[in-house]
C-alpha cells in the first residue's frame, strides 16, 4: 500500500523524480553547484518569474493562457520607475500594478464576454503593451529613485530575499484559493469541461475573466520586481520571451496546457527544474542559447514521459473497470 | 388545477428563425411518476426539456408552465436546478479532471466558512454513491473511472440536489445490463419518494419496462399520450412517425457465398481472449454482448488499430498481417466506427469530401486529388445511399444523424469492401433514418459484402442478422443462427461467464 502510494505520488509529479536526478547529475559533475548558497541563489533570481507564473497557473487551470505578459512585465516596470519622480513610489507602484490588472481585465472581456480567442487577443495585447511601453519610455532606461523601492528588491532576510518571501506566501495564498475556495473549484471545473461547469450554475465568464485579471495583476507585481530588483526598467524587459518561460514552467510542472488540472506546486517544481538548469549551463560557462536549447529538450522529455504515465494509468483504470 | 400534478407545461409554442419546433406542446408529470418521452430526433422534445429548465424561453403568450401549483418562469438553469428540476442530458457532463465528490456537488460544494468542506464532501458523496450501489469512491478522478460509473455519477448529482423532476435524457446508453438494472432500482426508489421523472429514450423495451405513462411527439406537436400498461410498442411507433411500421427491421435472405473472414484464436490480454469465428459473403454476423465485452476491441484489433497477442485473421483464405487502419482499407476492410461524430466523420468538412476519405489513395494521380472523379463517387452514392443534403459541399456536422450516417457508410463502400464492419449504426438516430439503415445493410449484403454488425439493441440484432455471435467479458459465448434466436438465450450467453471474472 505504502509503495503504491509513493508510485501514485511519482507518476503525478513527474516532475520531482527529474529534480532528483537533475540534483543528482550536477552535485557530481558541475563544480560549485552543490552548496547552500548557490541553491538559495537560484530560488532568488527566479522569485519574480515564479510570481508570474503563479498567475499563469490560475489561468492554464482555467484552459487559457496569456502571452500578453511578456511585453507587460516591461510596462509595469516602467510606469513604477517613471512615475516615481513625479507621484511618489507608493502611487507610482499602485499605478503600475493596477495596468496590470486593466490589461488582464480587457484581455478577461474580450476572451470571456465577446468571445474573442485568447491566442489572438493576448497576441495583441502583447503587441499593444510593447507599443506603449517603448513610447513612454522614449527607448530610453529609467533609474528608480526611491531607496525604499531598490531595498525591496535587493534586500534578503536570513538567506531570502524579500522577493523570495512574497513568491513563498503567494504559492500558500494561490494553493489555499485553487485547493478550498469556490472561486478555485470553479476554475479547476471550467478548464475540465466548461459546458459541465456552466451547467452546474457557475458563472464561467466572470470566473474566467478574473482569471486573466489575477495573471494580469502577477504579471504586473513581476514587472514592478523586476524593476526593484535592477533598480531600473528597461523597454526590452521580458520581451521577447518571457511569456513562454512562464509557460514552460508551468507546463514543464505538470500543470495541463488544456486545463482543469494542475496546481502551483507544481510550478514551484517547474521554475526551479529551469532555473537550476540555467544555473547549471551557467557554472558550466555554456552559451545562453545552448542552456535555452537545453530546455526545450528536457521540456519534450518530461512531457512525453508525463504522456506515457497517462496512458500507462488510464489503461490500468479501464481494466479494472 | 393541480389534481396531484407537480410538473404542467401547456399548449408550449416555440419559434426558431423559419422554423416552428413547438406547437401546442404539452407534458404533465404526477408526483412519483415516470413519463417516457418518445419521438424521432427533431421532433421536439430536447426543445422542450430546454424550455423547462430554462436554456430556452417560451414563444411569448403560447402558455405556462406550472410546477407545484405554481406559475414559474425559468429564465436560466441555475434557476430550474435550484427549484429541484434536474437534467441530466445525453452527453456526460462531467469535468473529467475532477473527482466524483466535486463533481456531484459542484456549483453548490459544502463550505465551512469561505473553504470548501472537503470531509463533509467526500461523506456526502459516499452515502448518495451507496444508495446507488455505485463502486466508484468520492476521491476517485472520474476521468479514471469506466464510462458507465461516469454516468451513475451524472445520475447521483441529480439526487444529491434533491430533485423534484429529474429529467434523464438516453441514460442508459453507455450502461450495462446490471448497471442499468442498478439505475432502474434507484429510478423506483425515486418515484418511492414522490420524484417525477421524465424519461426520454429511443429503448422501447425501457421504456415499458420503466414508465407509467408514455408521452409522444411528432414535429414539434404532442401525437400521443398513453398509459404505459394499455398499449403495444406500435401504438407508440404510429404516433412517432404516422404511419404504421409493418416492415422496419430489413434482412436479406439469400444464400451467402464463399468465406471472406477467417478469425482464429485471436487473445488480446485484458480484452479478449481465443476468439475464432468466419463471416461469408453476403451475410450479416450481429455480435452481441454487455457493454465492455470485448466486441469493439475485436473489430479494433482485426482493423489494425490493436495488435493482438496472438491469433491469426483471413481475408478471402489468405493469412493478413494488418499493422495499420491504412492496411486494413487496402485490404477491403470498412469500419463504421461507434463514435461517427469523432471518429468517423471531419464534421467540418462537406459531404463529398468526407465520402471520399478513404478512398483518396486511389483517387490520387501523381499526389493530385482528382476532383472530377470525386464528384463522380459522391452523386453515385449519394443516389444509392439515399444521402440528403443540400449540396455535396455541405458541411456534414449540419445534416442529421441519420445522414451523417450515410456519408460514413458511403465513405466504406467507396473503397469496394469485402468486409464492412458495423459498430452501433443506428445509435442516437431517429426510427425513420433507422429502417433506411437497416434497408441499407440487406442491401449491402445482397451485393455480397461481408458484414459484421455489433449492436447493443436487442430487436435490432435479432432483426438484421442472418447468425448472432454472442461474448461476455472477452470470451465468445454462443452462436445463434436468425431461427435459433431469441430474447432469453442471448441474455443468457451474455451473462455466461458472470461469476468468473477475469480475461
Amino acid at each position: 500500500m505504502k509503495n503504491n502510494r509513493f508510485k501514485t505520488f511519482i507518476s503525478n509529479n513527474t516532475i520531482v523524480p527529474i529534480m532528483v536526478i537533475v540534483l543528482v547529475f550536477a552535485a557530481f559533475v558541475v563544480p560549485g553547484f552543490l552548496n547552500v548558497g548557490n541553491i538559495f541563489n537560484v530560488f532568488n533570481q527566479n522569485a519574480m518569474k515564479g510570481i508570474m507564473a503563479i498567475g499563469m497557473t490560475f489561468l492554464i487551470i482555467n484552459g487559457y493562457f496569456d502571452m500578453s505578459l511578456c511585453t507587460l512585465v516591461g510596462l509595469t516596470a516602467a510606469l513604477s520607475c517613471g512615475l516615481q519622480e513625479s507621484l511618489g513610489t507608493v502611487p507610482a507602484v499602485l499605478i503600475a500594478l493596477l495596468a496590470g490588472a486593466a490589461v488582464g481585465l480587457i484581455n478577461g472581456i474580450l476572451v470571456s464576454y465577446v468571445g474573442i480567442n485568447a491566442f489572438v487577443v493576448t497576441l495583441a495585447m502583447m503587441m499593444g503593451c510593447h507599443g506603449i511601453a517603448y513610447i513612454y519610455h522614449k527607448e530610453q532606461s529609467f533609474v528608480a529613485r526611491s531607496e525604499a523601492f531598490i531595498h525591496f528588491g535587493t534586500g534578503k532576510i536570513g538567506p531570502f530575499s524579500y522577493i523570495s518571501i512574497l513568491f513563498l506566501l503567494l504559492l500558500v495564498i494561490g494553493h489555499f484559493v485553487l485547493r478550498y475556495t469556490d472561486y478555485g473549484r470553479s476554475t479547476y471545473a471550467i478548464g475540465g469541461n466548461a459546458a459541465a461547469a456552466f451547467n452546474a450554475g457557475i458563472n464561467t465568464k466572470l470566473v474566467t475573466c478574473m482569471n486573466f485579471v489575477v495573471c494580469g495583476f502577477l504579471s504586473g507585481l513581476g514587472g514592478v520586481l523586476y524593476a526593484c530588483y535592477a533598480g531600473a526598467s528597461t523597454p526590452a524587459l521580458g520581451w521577447p520571451d518571457m511569456h513562454m518561460l512562464v509557460i514552460a514552467a508551468v507546463v514543464l510542472g505538470g500543470t495541463k496546457l488544456s486545463g482543469g488540472s494542475g496546481n502551483v506546486w507544481y510550478t514551484l517544481g517547474g521554475i526551479m527544474l529551469l532555473g537550476i538548469i540555467d544555473n547549471i549551463m551557467n557554472l558550466l560557462n555554456v552559451q545562453t542559447y545552448v542552456s535555452t536549447m537545453v530546455n526545450g529538450l528536457i521540456m519534450i522529455g518530461v512531457l512525453c514521459l508525463d504522456k506515457v504515465m497517462m496512458a500507462k494509468q488510464l489503461k490500468k483504470a479501464n481494466l479494472e473497470g | 388545477m393541480s389534481d396531484g400534478y407537480v410538473l404542467e407545461m401547456t399548449n408550449i409554442n416555440k419559434t426558431f428563425p423559419g422554423v416552428k419546433a413547438l406547437d401546442g406542446a404539452y407534458l404533465r408529470v404526477k408526483e412519483g411518476e415516470v413519463v417516457a418521452l418518445c419521438g424521432e430526433n427533431g421532433a421536439g422534445k430536447s426543445t422542450l426539456m430546454k424550455i423547462l429548465s430554462g436554456v430556452y424561453q417560451a414563444d411569448k403568450g403560447s402558455g405556462e408552465i406550472r410546477y407545484r401549483g405554481e406559475q414559474v418562469h425559468f429564465s436560466s438553469p441555475v434557476e430550474a436546478k435550484n427549484a429541484g428540476i434536474v437534467l441530466i442530458f445525453q452527453e456526460l457532463s462531467l469535468v473529467q479532471e475532477l473527482s466524483v465528490a466535486e463533481n456531484i456537488y459542484l456549483g453548490s460544494l459544502p463550505k465551512k466558512g469561505f473553504r470548501v468542506d472537503w470531509k463533509k464532501l467526500n461523506d456526502d458523496t459516499k452515502k448518495v454513491l451507496e444508495a446507488l450501489e455505485c463502486p466508484a469512491k468520492p476521491e476517485d478522478m472520474v476521468a479514471s473511472l469506466p464510462i458507465a460509473q461516469q454516468q451513475m455519477v451524472e445520475i447521483a448529482r441529480g439526487i444529491a440536489l434533491g430533485a423534484r423532476i429529474l429529467v434523464l435524457d438516453e441514460p442508459t446508453s453507455s450502461l450495462t445490463e446490471r448497471e442499468k438494472e442498478a439505475l432502474f432500482r434507484s429510478i423506483r426508489n425515486m418515484k418511492a419518494q414522490g420524484v417525477g421523472i421524465i424519461y426520454i429514450s429511443h429503448k422501447m423495451d425501457e421504456i415499458f419496462e420503466i414508465s407509467d405513462r408514455v408521452m409522444v411527439m411528432r414535429d414539434g406537436r404532442p401525437t400521443g399520450d398513453f398509459a404505459t400498461k394499455e398499449i403495444t410498442l406500435d401504438d407508440i411507433l404510429f404516433s412517432m412517425i404516422g404511419r404504421s411500421m409493418d416492415q422496419y427491421f430489413y434482412r436479406y435472405e439469400g444464400e451467402p457465398g464463399a468465406e471472406v473472414l477467417r478469425v482464429e484464436g485471436l487473445s488480446l490480454k485484458g480484452y479478449f481472449k481465443n476468439i475464432s469465428f468466419r463471416v461469408r459473403a453476403g451475410e450479416v454476423v450481429g455480435f452481441y454482448g454487455l457493454v465492455g465485452a470485448g466486441r469493439t476491441e475485436i473489430m479494433e484489433t482485426i482493423f489494425g488499430i490493436r495488435k493482438a497477442d496472438s491469433g491469426k485473421v483471413f481475408l478471402n483464405g489468405t493469412e493478413q498481417h494488418i499493422r495499420s487502419s491504412g492496411d486494413a482499407v487496402r485490404a477491403g476492410i470498412g469500419f463504421l466506427t461507434e463514435n461517427r461524430k469523432e471518429q468517423g466523420l471531419v464534421l467540418g468538412e462537406g459531404c463529398r469530401k468526407n465520402t471520399y476519405l478513404a478512398a483518396l489513395p486511389e483517387l490520387t494521380k501523381r499526389g493530385f486529388v482528382q476532383e472530377k472523379e470525386t464528384h463522380r463517387i459522391y452523386d453515385y452514392y449519394r443516389d444509392k445511399l439515399g444521402i440528403k443534403s443540400p449540396s455535396s459541399e455541405q458541411e456534414v456536422g449540419n445534416l442529421s444523424g441519420g445522414n451523417q450516417q450515410k456519408v460514413v457508410v458511403g465513405k466504406w463502400m467507396a473503397i469496394k469492401p469485402k468486409l464492412l464492419i458495423l459498430d452501433e449504426p443506428t445509435r442516437g438516430i431517429d426510427v425513420n433514418a433507422k429502417a433506411e439503415i437497416y434497408k441499407l445493410i440487406a442491401s449491402l449484403a445482397e451485393e455480397g459484402i461481408a458484414i459484421i454488425l455489433i449492436s447493443s439493441e436487442m430487436p435490432e440484432i435479432m432483426g438484421v442478422s442472418n447468425r448472432v455471435i454472442t461474448m461476455a467479458q472477452g470470451m465468445l459465448t454462443g452462436e445463434l443462427s436468425a431461427d435459433e434466436v431469441t430474447e432469453e438465450r442471448l441474455m443468457r450467453n451474455i451473462m455466461i461467464t458472470d461469476s468468473t471474472k477475469s480475461a
